[in-house]
């Protein structure tokens, strides 16, 4: 699923960006990138999210978070 | 191996913010804040997003996420 | 302990040798510690009101030197006076900055001169954060390297025993500074500077002690010269272990310091911050865009409460007091009277205070911007806009310089300069002019005010209305024609967490942009007001002298005359209303004054008007107008409007997009002001 259609304060791991390459750059330079763990912090208007990554928080909005594939985390216990 | 070279390799492999190294390596953020200001000082690591939050950095060669802070002045 | 310890490499220090200074001579104390630990606090209470500041030789970084006095009268211990000097907060002694190289420079600068026989003596005090250990032992560590005697000064102890992040029970703050001493092997001296007195004296023994006997930090040797890289990384890795071992040693008996709680940061569970709590109010869909239609607001009560009455009262003293007395001045010099005294007074005089009476607004929106940006709501600003400015192809951080636009044009394109890309900011740039700045409704006041009494507010609010119409309007032209290829980009902001300004830096960057527009538009603007006065001055009909020739007969009054005809298709054809586009040309302030002034020095012979100006305003509108002088009325300030904000504005948009943008743009904005205002007037009058 796309980062927008997660719900708020949902743990996830992303696993794919389909920006184009210096869009998906900058994201990899602040830590988004496959594999990450983030937290959905805000649903903003028209498909903005905020996400927190390792204690910082992002802001992406609509058209870019829906380019970011991503998978829930699951948690034993 | 001392912090440094630990925090050194890990950035080098995989970059990202002080607090994603030191998740990874289970180090106390403000030592690899530290080791991270001084390889930066050195030469050796290019720090990005230095200076969000007050006294943006400034000058004809802005850091690359700047671009994306709508506070950056050249 | 002895000086020469196991350890036995050459002792940078003066232990009890013969080479000592003579008596008279103050010790010489150096403050070294980061940013915001509390270091000029300490300073200023160690030498209260005996301080002053200088400039680092060489340099431009401000220095505070002063005498740090101890003893004497009423007290039981000698005397004593200590020179001591606050150097520049620095994190590291490799500088990155021209103020840590003068705080690295005095470090190594007393270190050397130690070596020296019969070198100044001295001795630098290291302030240490107790919330923020591991940067200032860092730095301890560098500054022990250099040799120089060395006391630490242990701050902010109240505030780490407080910390409530941590587990362990809170500790005493005499024993943080004990184990420290312990570690390090020399004085550590907590430091409340709070209350002056048993802190400072302490602090002031163990100084003059170590004076007399310096003391090694335990476990760091001077290092040997590092020319290359790789003995700096060598270096660094045995730097770094020595503080890791101090911490961990210190660490045991006290509260961790934030962050490493439990050394691990879980990336687990997601800890709601202050800043998302306040994030889920302003950044919410429904509630994020009337937060930032309230700060806006707050931005122009801002303007309007301390702006605008400075601006009025430099345009008083200017005008006034200063006019007068560089007219005497000149009259004592026999000039009085002269085309000379109407050169500087009217003409550059003028001009300066015309850019005088910038500064305030200037001032406060880059003060009210830096706030916002310091605080951090700017960035969440930005993306609540986001979605607005999109339909532009533009995103959230075009819409701040639109918005300051309101206020006044320049720092609005000053501002342009954080869009990232150039066509963005070009296109931004040339919207910007649209946006219907402070300078323009004082037009609208009198036009309104006079034309439509009973609805003023509403014909201004129009106005308004208007001009946001416009800058979309502007906008989707643009973009479907000279401006397709620009294209929205993602929006990825890091939203760093909310904080209190820091008022110093916001301060100095206010100064620093300011200048920056005095020493640029402000020449243009200055210049280009000479040249309005040349032509008011110079003659082309009738027998005057020059500089007192009334405006009809001017060259100016001559260039107004010729445009006028030009108007009257928009209805507004008469001299007075085209001499005031003229001088509206240069800056929109000037517009009501030039009203008044072509109305006042009518040539003797014309038929006198009588009346106050609203009556004449009106009689020449509704003259030039065939009767409608309301519907001509609504077409000047449609005009007033869309032309050329003022030359100020040309000036910077030269400045920021170069020669062709800006006389294209200028081409466009005439052109489009008078197709508006001929439409307005046509449809108006016919209504």
């Amino acid at each position: 699923m796309t980062l927008p259609e997660s719900p708020l304060g949902a743990e996830l791991r992303v696993i794919g960006v389909r920006l184009p390459a210096a869009d998906a750059f900058r994201l990899n330079e602040m830590g988004i990138r496959p594999g990450t763990l983030a937290h959905v912090t805000q649903h903003a208007a028209f498909g903005g999210r905020v996400i927190s990554v390792a204690g910082s928080r992002y802001a992406l909005d609509g058209g870019t978070a829906a380019l970011i594939d991503v998978e829930p985390v699951q948690r034993l216990g | 191996m001392s912090a440094w070279a630990v925090v050194l390799d890990d950035v080098t492999a995989r970059g990202g913010t002080p607090a994603q190294v030191a998740t990874r390596l289970g180090l106390p953020i403000p030592l690899v804040q530290a080791v991270l200001d001084h390889a930066e000082r050195l030469g050796v690591v290019a720090v990005a997003g230095r200076g969000c939050g007050s006294g943006c950095p400034t000058g004809p060669e802005l850091p690359a996420t700047c671009a994306g802070c709508p506070l950056s002045l050249p | 302990m002895s000086c020469h310890g196991p350890a036995s490499t050459p002792v940078h220090g003066r232990c009890g040798s013969a080479t000592l200074a003579p008596l008279s001579a103050p010790l010489r104390v150096l403050l070294v510690g980061g940013p915001n630990v509390g270091k000029s606090t300490l300073f200023n209470a160690l030498t209260g009101a005996r301080q002053h500041t200088t400039n680092a030789p060489g340099t431009t970084v401000e220095l505070a030197t002063g005498t740090w006095r101890t003893g004497g009268q009423r007290t039981a211990d000698p005397a004593t006076e200590r020179v001591i000097v606050d150097l520049p907060g620095s994190y590291s002694l490799l500088a990155r900055s021209s103020d840590e190289q003068v705080t690295a420079d005095a470090v190594r600068e007393l270190a050397g001169s130690i070596v020296d026989v019969g070198g100044q003596p001295g001795v630098v005090v290291v302030v240490l954060d107790a919330t923020a250990l591991t940067r200032s032992l860092y730095l301890l560590a560098q500054v022990a390297e250099t040799g120089v005697p060395l006391v630490v000064a242990l701050t902010m102890v109240d505030l780490a025993s407080k910390a409530t992040d941590s587990p362990t029970s809170p500790m005493e703050p005499g024993a943080l500074a004990a184990a420290l001493a312990t570690s390090l092997g020399v004085p550590v001296l907590p430091v409340n500077t709070r209350n002056r007195g048993a802190g400072g004296l302490r602090l002031a023994d163990a100084v003059d002690a170590i004076a007399e006997h310096p003391m090694r930090v335990t476990g760091i040797d001077p290092p040997a010269p590092v020319p290359d890289l790789v003995q700096e990384l060598a270096h660094a890795e045995t730097l770094f272990a020595w503080v890791e071992h101090v911490v961990e040693q210190v660490t045991s008996c006290l509260r961790p310091e934030p962050g490493s709680a439990t050394g691990v940061i879980s990336g687990r569970r997601l800890r709601r911050t202050f800043s998302d709590r306040v994030d889920t109010v302003l950044l919410n869909p429904w509630a994020g865009v009337p937060a930032f239609l309230a700060v806006v607001w707050l931005l122009f009560e801002l303007t309007s409460r301390f702006a605008a009455p400075l601006q009025a009262f430099i345009g008083h003293l200017v005008n006034g007091p200063l006019a007068s007395a560089l007219t005497w001045a000149l009259g004592l010099v026999g000039l009085a009277d002269s085309w000379v005294q109407g050169l500087l007074v009217d003409g550059l005089l003028v001009g300066v205070g015309t850019v005088l009476t910038f500064l305030p607004v200037m001032a406060v929106m880059f003060a009210a911007l830096g706030l916002l940006e310091d605080s951090g709501y700017l960035a969440r600003a930005a993306f609540v806009a986001d979605r607005a400015m999109r339909s532009l192809g533009l995103d959230g951080r075009a819409l701040l310089p639109l918005i300051v636009g309101f206020g006044c044009n320049l720092p609005a394109l000053a501002a342009t300069r954080t869009l990232p890309h150039a066509r963005q900011r070009l296109l931004t740039g040339l919207l910007i002019p649209l946006t219907s700045c402070s300078a323009r409704l004082t037009v609208y006041v009198l036009l309104a005010g006079t034309f439509f009494p009973q609805h003023a507010g509403t014909v201004i609010f129009g106005m308004y209305l208007a001009s946001v119409m416009l800058v979309f309007g502007g906008g989707l032209l643009l973009r479907r024609t000279a401006f397709r290829d620009v294209h929205a980009e993602p929006l990825i902001l890091v939203l760093p967490p909310y904080q209190r300004p820091h008022l110093r830096t916001l301060g100095m960057s206010v100064r620093l942009r300011v200048g920056a527009f005095v020493t640029g538009a402000g020449k243009i603007i200055v210049g280009t007001m000479l040249v309005v006065w040349v032509l008011m001055a110079l003659p082309v009909a009738g027998q005057h002298a020059v500089g007192h020739v009334p405006v009809a007969d001017s060259l100016y009054g001559r260039a107004a005359s010729g445009i006028a005809p030009v108007l009257a298709p928009a209805g507004f054809g008469n001299d007075h209303a085209s001499a005031a586009l003229i001088t509206g040309f240069v800056a929109k302030e000037v517009v009501v004054g030039s009203f008044a002034q072509s109305y006042a020095v009518a040539k003797p012979g014309d038929a006198a008007r009588p009346g106050s100006l609203g009556e004449q305003l009106r009689a020449s509108f509704d003259e030039s107008s065939g009767g409608h002088g309301g519907a001509a009325a609504l077409a000047f300030m449609v005009f007033v409007l869309a032309y050329t904000p003022c030359v100020a504005a040309l000036a910077e948009q030269r400045h920021l997009f170069g020669w062709r943008p800006m006389v294209s743009a200028l081409g466009a904005q005439l052109a489009g002001a008078w197709l508006l205002a001929a439409l307005v007037f046509q449809v108006g009058s016919r209504l």
